[in-house]
């Protein structure tokens, strides 16, 4: 199974996280404390105990969900720089419906129609970008980017006039929440459905025509211009589904762990997932994979935090270390620094 | 709305388009070059922490302003090395050089200021009337009542226009973000065009850090770039990759964000978070108004192999 | 070989440029709550063990010499104090809180403060998981979570922020000389609002006639955006200002430095912030080490739990001296005000609606 190359590139990879460790536990030292310590917290610690490996799971949810949804764009060479807004979308349809009276009258029912309605929101959200990229020809970076702003503004205002109970900017907390996988851990339904969404996605893009036609309107497939697809109707699609899927991450986040809308619900998934899809090579296991690496950097790096004091800006230069040198693993790994006839990436 | 009203109100979007019209000035000459610079926001903070460091401990801002942007254009070469010598997809580099760059930044910070900098203040570049023109009505007190860092936005991106229309180099800059692979044919380095883009890119926003520490706030705060980083790329498309558009882009975001904290003042019935919104709605407005057939850059944010194909 | 000796110095670089700020460093030496705790961690075994160890979780920076920095500094009273071993984290969001506040509990902290309000629902579900940890949240507790139902080791303290707030407005209304005044807000909370609130409350107890405008910047972080904002106050005749937006508010406060203005500090003293420090008429001060040492002792004497809301009377809440530019006979009848307050006959309300 394993190939000779493929042991390569996993030496290749395992190095360039070896290297970015070596240069983050100069940060450490600097900072003060023990780099041994400091790892074991970061990267082994989350995996210890159920209760620890539900704590990586709540990110692993969000990300890989973004991650896949925004591989939809990247399939068809756009940009969606808008998960936060998307997810924030999400989270609103999610809480409209959760929370009393629907809630209530809905019962259990409120979970899968919650999730429907959030993926509707999050798909109408990513739709205004879409739509505004194939009739005004507008860049979507700049509309997703601002959506964002404006997404944050919107739930903002519905949190202050219309949803809050109490004084606090936030949403009443939603009637029904997914049932836990394991008892008395964070890990919830949310993650088969994850993972169920990304079987969905690998059958979808390498099974459907409309899979191969937007992997064809990305220019990745070379018939492209010659057959006939109406692109301007693959580029609208791929962003709404993208939304889609951001829409249900943020349904997720709601019903799988915070119970309530706040401003801050969609956190930094959005621009996470991005990473999330590019280190996952927009393939569904290297998106599982890489959304499992980011949740444990998140994860570990609040456990770094909370066990040495290091504080939050150290973890930051080392969780963006080792992405950049895992960046450069994969770039050496696939042949793209090396001075060779015909690398075969594009 | 009166003279006076309307003068404070673009005076006000003049000071807050300078930090725009740097970064956005940058990222034209990168964008052109194939180069998407969503680093400019970790650019600016590095920009923002080495011109105030070095302000303060020399006393001379013209040194503080130099070193933002060496230290933008330093920093720069971070996301250089990434995207070009690995071909790696720019936008993950830049989001996580973003990251990078405010934990790095407010590392340092603590480690030479400890937690209450504030009190650690510069003397900000001071406003310069210029004789005759800062005599016209609004005009003159809009643009030629303001400080050097402002004037030098405007004639940086004058120049970058020159440069990019008149001169080869700008000329194969062009060709290296439209069709990079002719233009190796015909000779041309493009990586070590794309490098100068970047550095070019950092350097700028390096300035635009610097505008904010060294003429309006005095100090550095932490995230002090704010996201503005992000408003440059969206100036950029407005300006359809035109420093000079972009300069009159910049001012105009500025602006709108001026004209919003006074609707705010004015009081009225209309809930604060439309008014916050209001430059993001504004923006997207723009775009659907003068957006159409925005062509950007071919290759833009394609990395480039020159072995491939 | 030219690209691989261009990445390998690339990679020096950024490894360089970490070693070089270190030898910057040693001038000051301030991460002092890092050093400590990681070197309790690592040697807690030889060490000896601390009376109580106190961690508390932030939702912004502690450079903001504000609400994030004031409890920084609580904390460091609070180690200097004696035998208790502290630790932080910042910019957390209510919905990462969860995660922080069981990595405490897991690490062996005995006292985890939420300091904020939106921390309270992630306290209530941790809380209940751990009940021989106290936990404290600065702020009340969530108002659809029946009380019965608020696990008992968590102390709500909901202080009285905005009495400091009115009296701020009382002080701008007396020495406003354009009837107008001026209140910037961060936004997004309810402590913002009560504050917002109550010092248009205090103004109108003086002089209804005088006018109030308020600006919500949407954000605690931009300097820039909070000096134009007060800039643009300025102009339109404001000629006291209240700012409660950390790091946007000392924007403000430069502003005020510039154009001769006058102005409040909010949480800590801020006059010593700029230039002319008697434009900073007086500061509403949090107390927060008093604010926790005295939850410490009552955790000793296992009296722990329920809601509060400590405000001028407990001396939670307490008023800067007064500037130069304050008048005696304003002084004297503002610290009448304030002594009325102390004594509930006059009572303020937290106000969380807009307008």
């Amino acid at each position: 199974m394993i190939t000779k190359k493929g042991l390569q590139r996993i030496g290749i990879l395992l190095l360039a996280v070896l290297t970015a460790m070596l240069a983050g536990a100069v940060i450490i030292l600097l900072s003060g404390a023990n780099p041994l310590t400091a790892y074991y917290s970061m990267l082994v610690k989350p995996m210890t105990s159920l209760g620890n490996i539900g704590g990586v799971f709540i990110h692993f949810i969000p990300l890989l969900l973004i991650g896949i949804g925004v591989s939809f764009t990247f399939h068809a060479k756009l940009n969606n720089l808008g998960g936060q807004g998307q997810m924030l979308m999400g989270a609103l349809g999610m809480t409209l419906i959760g929370i009393p009276p629907i809630g209530e009258a809905l019962g259990a029912f409120s979970l899968p129609v919650g999730f429907l309605v959030a993926m509707i929101f999050g798909a109408f959200w990513a739709a205004i970008a879409g739509f505004m990229k194939t009739r005004f020809g507008a860049s979507e970076i700049v509309v997703t980017l601002m959506l964002n702003y404006i997404a944050v503004q919107a739930i903002n205002y519905i949190l202050f006039y219309h949803l809050r109970t109490d004084g606090e900017i936030r949403s009443p907390r939603i009637v029904k929440m997914l049932p836990k996988l394991f008892e008395g851990t964070r890990i919830t339904w949310g993650v088969v459905i994850a993972l169920v969404l990304v079987v969905v996605y690998a059958i979808v893009m390498a099974k459907t025509k409309f899979g191969f036609n937007l992997r064809t309107v990305g220019g990745s497939i070379k018939a492209a211009k010659y057959s006939g697809i109406n692109t301007k109707l693959y580029y609208f699609l791929s962003m709404a589904i993208s939304g889609a899927f951001c829409g249900i991450a943020g349904a997720a986040q709601i019903s799988g762990n915070t119970r309530r809308l706040t401003e801050s619900t969609a956190g930094d998934y959005g621009f996470s997932g991005i990473v999330v899809a590019m280190l996952g090579s927009l393939h569904p296991v290297g998106l599982v994979i890489a959304s499992f690496l980011m949740a444990l950097l998140t994860s570990g790096s609040s456990m770094m935090q909370t066990d040495t004091g290091i504080p939050e800006s150290f973890t930051q230069v080392l969780q963006a270390l080792i992405v950049l040198f895992i960046l450069m693993g994969m770039a050496i790994s696939d042949g793209k620094v090396k001075r060779r006839k015909g690398g075969k990436e594009k | 709305m009166n003279a006076s009203f309307l003068t404070a109100l673009f005076a006000s979007g003049m000071r807050q388009g300078v930090p725009l019209i740097y970064g956005s000035v940058g990222d034209c000459v990168s964008e052109k070059a194939g180069v998407v610079g969503i680093c400019i926001e970790g650019e600016i903070i590095f920009g923002a922490f080495f011109s105030y460091l070095f302000a303060l401990r020399s006393g001379n801002l013209w040194l503080g302003v130099l070193m933002g942007a060496i230290a933008g254009m330093i920093s720069s070469l971070l996301v250089a090395a990434w995207s070009i010598y690995f071909k790696q997809d720019q936008s993950i580099i830049g989001i996580m050089f973003n990251i990078f760059a405010a934990g790095f930044t407010n590392f340092l910070n603590r480690k030479i200021f400890g937690v209450s900098i504030a009190s650690e203040k510069i003397e900000t570049f001071k406003p310069i009337k210029i004789p005759g023109l800062s005599e016209i009505p609004v005009i003159g007190e809009v643009f030629f009542n303001q400080d050097i860092l402002t004037y030098l936005s405007i004639v940086l991106a004058v120049i970058t226009l020159l440069v990019m229309k008149k001169t080869k180099l700008g000329l194969q800059m062009l060709a290296v973000g439209e069709n990079p692979k002719a233009a190796q044919a015909s000779g041309v380095q493009v990586q070590r065009y794309r490098l100068i883009a970047y550095m070019f890119c950092g350097f700028t926003a390096g300035l635009a850090g610097a505008s904010l520490t060294l003429s309006t706030v005095g100090s550095f705060t932490e995230v002090i770039s704010a996201g503005r980083g992000f408003i440059c790329l969206a100036i950029v498309i407005l300006a359809r990759w035109n420093p000079v558009v972009a300069c009159i882009a910049g001012f105009g975001f500025g602006s709108i964000q001026a004209l919003q904290l006074r609707l705010q003042i004015m009081g009225s019935v209309v809930p604060h978070q439309f008014f916050i919104a209001l430059p993001y709605l504004i923006t997207l407005v723009v775009l659907i108004v003068a957006g159409h057939n925005i062509r950007a850059p071919k290759e833009l944010g394609v990395p480039f192999d020159k072995e491939s194909r | 070989m030219k690209k691989v000796v261009a990445l390998l110095l690339s990679a020096v670089m950024a490894i360089g440029m970490m070693a070089g700020c270190g030898e910057k460093a040693p001038a000051v030496d301030s991460s002092v709550a890092v050093e400590s705790s990681a070197a309790s961690v690592a040697e807690s075994s030889e060490a000896q063990e601390a009376e109580m160890k106190i961690a508390v979780i932030l939702p912004g920076s502690i450079t903001d010499e504000s609400w994030n920095h004031t409890a920084y500094v609580g904390l460091q009273a609070i180690e200097a104090m004696g035998n208790y071993e502290t630790a932080y984290t910042e910019n957390i969001t209510a919905d990462q809180a969860e995660e922080y506040f069981r990595n405490y509990c897991e690490s062996g902290f005995d006292f985890v403060l939420g300091h904020g309000a939106q921390y309270g629902d992630a306290c209530c579900v941790v809380a209940e998981e751990y009940p021989d940890v106290n936990f404290f949240i600065t702020g009340n507790a969530p108002a659809d979570i029946p009380e019965e139902e608020l696990p008992t080791n968590i102390m709500f303290s909901d202080y009285r922020e905005c009495e400091g707030a009115y009296v701020c407005g009382v002080v701008a209304a007396l020495m406003t000389e354009s009837g107008k005044v001026g209140y910037v807000g961060g936004g997004n909370n309810t402590t913002q609002q009560s504050d917002k609130n109550a010092f248009i409350e205090g103004v109108a107890s003086i002089d209804p006639a005088i006018e109030v405008k308020t600006v919500i910047t949407g954000t605690f972080d931009d300097t820039a955006l909070g000096k134009e904002t007060a800039i643009a106050m300025i102009e339109e005749g404001v000629d006291v200002i209240l700012q409660t937006c950390d790091h946007t508010g000392l924007g403000v406060l430069e502003a005020c430095n510039e154009k001769d203005v006058f102005c409040f500090g909010y949480t800590t003293d801020q006059s010593a912030l700029i230039e002319k420090p008697e434009l900073v008429l007086t500061s509403m001060l949090i107390d927060i080490p008093f604010m926790i040492s005295s939850q410490i002792d009552l955790i000793k004497a296992g009296n722990y739990g329920g809601v509060t809301f400590p405000g001028l009377h407990d001396g939670v809440v307490s008023m800067a001296p007064f500037s130069a530019n304050v008048p005696a006979e304003v002084a004297e009848q503002v610290t009448a005000i304030v002594d009325q307050i102390k004594s509930g006959e006059i009572v303020i309300t937290p106000n969380y609606s807009e307008n």
